[in-house]
């Protein structure tokens, strides 16, 4: 018995609206914290920029990574416990209301009279409901009253049930969605054909364009796409670019960066050691010979400023690379050359050429991304409800000889605001 | 340009001289300044309009897309919603909570460059117009309910004010008339959020990676759901909701102005470049 009372307890606090509302509380104060500390650093960043004392706080608390951890889960888990009760528990009272009728006697009575005079007077409250817009009317007995009712907007009553239905469906399928996320990214210049982490499908890049707007500022980025099952044979091909993602059985590419590629051909004394493409950013690397270059950057439109390197625009108008080499891990040449030109260091010559840009595009796939989308759409259509379709009813009771109206009767064009709107000043 | 600026600043001009008027209102308590007020907002906001319709034209696109620009139409917003409001809920003393509000937005945008950019890739999409467009108005209606709430805690302090018992209207109209202002921001804040995420995923390819921006407005989000459910709950005060909508409509100016100056994400990436590169 004690222990039914406590389990009950402890049900009746778990759905209780002021638990969900401390929970939501409680996520708005972390994410607060999370929006003003950089999230997902490494230690000695935050080492960099706060005190020991700090630090010590925010690693200890997990405050690096606030959205991942695991008291903001359990939060919103515990929040969808707390929907998910109030939600089934409250369904049954919600039908109820949207069915029954009550109202009070003290704070909607429209008006009382007599019904001596009235010849119908089924007829005349049929009229009168009409008249205010009210159509089908429902009676009922009440010991000896008789009682006429006819409601609007039943559906009204539903508007926060589905809000919160809503919300819960769109917490579930994010989690679900951040559970199971599957991305990887494939990047290469125009021919160029590579494979998407372990799905068994090839992205083969057909070609990359880039528009350009006025003033040589970029328009869009364009990546011709082709994807190529483990044969070889290709299942579908399109167009995608910034804000418009190709989409194949769930798995959506975007159009994420670009970049430039160099073709590098490295040699010592006379003879060829190596031949590959390079990515900006990325280092061809002999670990026999224990030489590296590094393809630092490319300028497309160079020019020497007071204030360093720059490039006048996006076209390769006047292309320069900007390099490093190493040799057995320490940095011995760094400089500009244009492609194609010769790079001696000792023995080794090195030479850059073909240019070309990269598409880089990442992959992903997201499942629960339509169930997100609907509680999204059930949030609104209930918040719709919720807002402005408030119920409404008209109740007429005949007792003996008086008749009574109560209710919103004062509808049509006009709102309940203005049975309270004598408040107003002025 | 000449034209867009010359009629920003006459607007900006107007609004300080309604401000003016119904303070002179609050004050000296005639009610012919309000009257003035009324008008000069009113000019004001077809100053403004006009503003916004020529970098509209010039720009050929909706003024929706840097500081300056969401800035400006946020202002307009404010304004839109006030008239709106003044008009349908006859307050003449909202004018005196709402203009202070307005100003500063309108001040904040006369601040940013005005210079027209193309629009960058990431923000080319129908989605960042969804977005925004209803923004501009949610953000009005929120204004709006701060300055209503604002009213409703005066007139709670001051219960005995002649003046402010004559012209305010009692608490359970302005409690209504906040609900009012909140439900049609909170329905519109949520197509901000969910276009928003829209948005991300076709941009993106998450549309929902707790960047400070959206975390803002899941923030700002929560504040107005609590204010809805205080004012549903018979033990709390509705002193209580007041003060929420006021937190709300801070939360709103720290999610606009705050996140875009103090903190760093994607959204400021995609006003700066517009792309992300490796
Ligand atoms: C951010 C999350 C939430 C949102 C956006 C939300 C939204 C709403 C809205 C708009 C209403 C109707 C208010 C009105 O008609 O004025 C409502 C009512 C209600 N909410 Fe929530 N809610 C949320 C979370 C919660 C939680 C966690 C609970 C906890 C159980 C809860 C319990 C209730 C209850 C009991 C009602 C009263 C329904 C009624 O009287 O018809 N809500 N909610």
């Amino acid at each position: 018995m004690q222990e039914d009372m406590s389990f009950k307890n402890l049900i009746s606090l778990f759905r209780s609206m002021r638990f969900g509302l401390t929970l939501l509380g409680i996520l708005g104060v972390l994410a607060v914290i999370g929006s003003t500390i950089p999230q997902g650093q490494s230690e000695a960043f935050y080492r960099m920029n706060y005190s020991e004392g700090r630090v010590r706080l925010i690693m200890a608390l997990g405050f690096n990574n606030i959205y991942t951890s695991l008291y903001f889960k359990s939060l919103f888990m515990a929040l969808c416990i707390n929907l998910t009760l109030c939600s089934i528990l409250r369904f049954k009272d919600i039908l109820k209301k949207a069915n029954g009728l009550s109202y009070s006697k003290e704070e909607e009575k429209i008006e009382s009279l007599s019904i001596k005079g009235i010849e119908k007077p089924d007829a005349f409250i049929k009229e009168k409901f009409n008249s205010w817009g009210y159509g089908q009317i429902k009676t009922r007995q009440e010991g000896q009253r008789t009682v006429f009712y006819s409601k609007r907007l039943s559906i009204g009553y539903f508007g926060s049930w589905l809000i919160h239905l809503g919300l819960l469906i769109v917490i579930i399928a994010y989690s679900y969605g951040q559970y199971s996320n599957f991305s990887a990214a494939v990047y290469g210049i125009p021919g160029a054909v590579e494979e998407i982490g372990d799905t068994g499908l090839s992205a083969a890049i057909r070609d990359f364009r880039i528009e350009f707007g006025a003033g040589e500022t970029i328009n869009q980025y364009y990546t011709e796409l082709e994807l190529l099952d483990q044969e070889g044979i290709p299942v579908a091909s399109g167009l995608l670019y910034v804000n418009n993602p190709f989409r194949y059985k769930g798995y959506s590419f975007y159009q994420t960066a670009t970049g430039w590629a160099a073709g590098i051909k490295a040699f010592k004394g006379n003879a060829a050691i190596g031949d590959q493409l390079l990515y900006e950013g990325t280092t061809y690397i002999d670990e026999a010979e224990g030489i590296a270059l590094q393809f630092n950057k490319l300028y497309p439109d160079y020019i020497n400023t007071s204030s360093g390197m720059s490039t006048v625009s996006q076209l390769p108008n006047n292309p320069k690379i900007l390099y490093s080499i190493f040799y057995q891990g320490s940095r011995v040449d760094m400089n500009v050359v244009s492609p194609g030109e010769i790079i001696n260091w000792q023995e080794y010559q090195f030479a850059l050429d073909n240019i070309n840009r990269y598409t880089y595009l990442q992959v992903n796939k997201m499942p629960g991304k339509a169930a997100a989308l609907s509680g999204a759409l059930l949030i609104m259509v209930g918040l719709y409800f919720a807002f402005y379709l408030k119920p409404r009813h008209v109740v007429a009771v005949v007792e003996g000889h008086s008749l009574s109206f109560y209710g919103h009767a004062a509808v049509r064009g006009k709102n309940v605001f203005n049975s309270v709107n004598t408040g107003l000043g002025g | 340009m000449m034209l867009e600026n010359q009629s920003f600043n006459f607007a900006l001009a107007l609004y300080i001289f309604s401000l003016v008027g119904y303070l002179c209102f609050f004050t000296l308590r005639k009610e012919k300044y309000a009257v003035y007020g009324s008008m000069l907002v009113k000019f004001g906001f077809l100053f403004h309009t006009l503003s916004l319709a020529t970098r509209a034209v010039e720009a050929s696109r909706l003024p929706l897309s840097n500081q300056y620009e969401f800035a400006n139409s946020f202002a307009w917003g404010i304004a839109f919603s006030f008239i709106a409001f003044e008009w349908r809920y006859k307050l003449k003393l909202l004018g005196s909570f709402v203009l202070p509000l307005l100003l500063l937005v309108a001040f904040y945008a006369a601040m940013q460059s005005k210079e027209i950019m193309p629009l960058m890739p990431a923000l080319q999409s129908k989605w960042i117009v969804v977005h925004v467009s209803t923004a501009v108005f949610s953000y009005g209606a929120f204004a709006i309910a701060c300055g209503v709430s604002i009213m409703y805690i005066i007139r709670d302090r001051l219960r005995e004010d002649r003046f402010i018992n004559k012209h305010l209207p009692n608490l359970r109209v302005l409690d209504i008339i906040s609900y009012r202002a909140i439900a049609l921001g909170f329905i519109m804040l949520t197509v901000v959020i969910v276009s928003g995420a829209i948005w991300a995923e076709r941009a993106w390819g998450r549309y929902w990676q707790w960047d400070p921006k959206e975390t803002w407005s899941f923030i700002t989000w929560i504040i107005y759901a609590i204010y809805l459910h205080v004012r549903l709950t018979k033990g709390w005060k509705d002193k209580k909701a007041a003060w929420f909508a006021v937190l709300g409509f801070v939360s709103i100016i720290f999610t606009y102005i705050g996140v875009n100056t103090l903190l760093v994400g994607y959204h400021s990436y995609a006003i700066f470049l517009g792309f992300r590169w490796v």
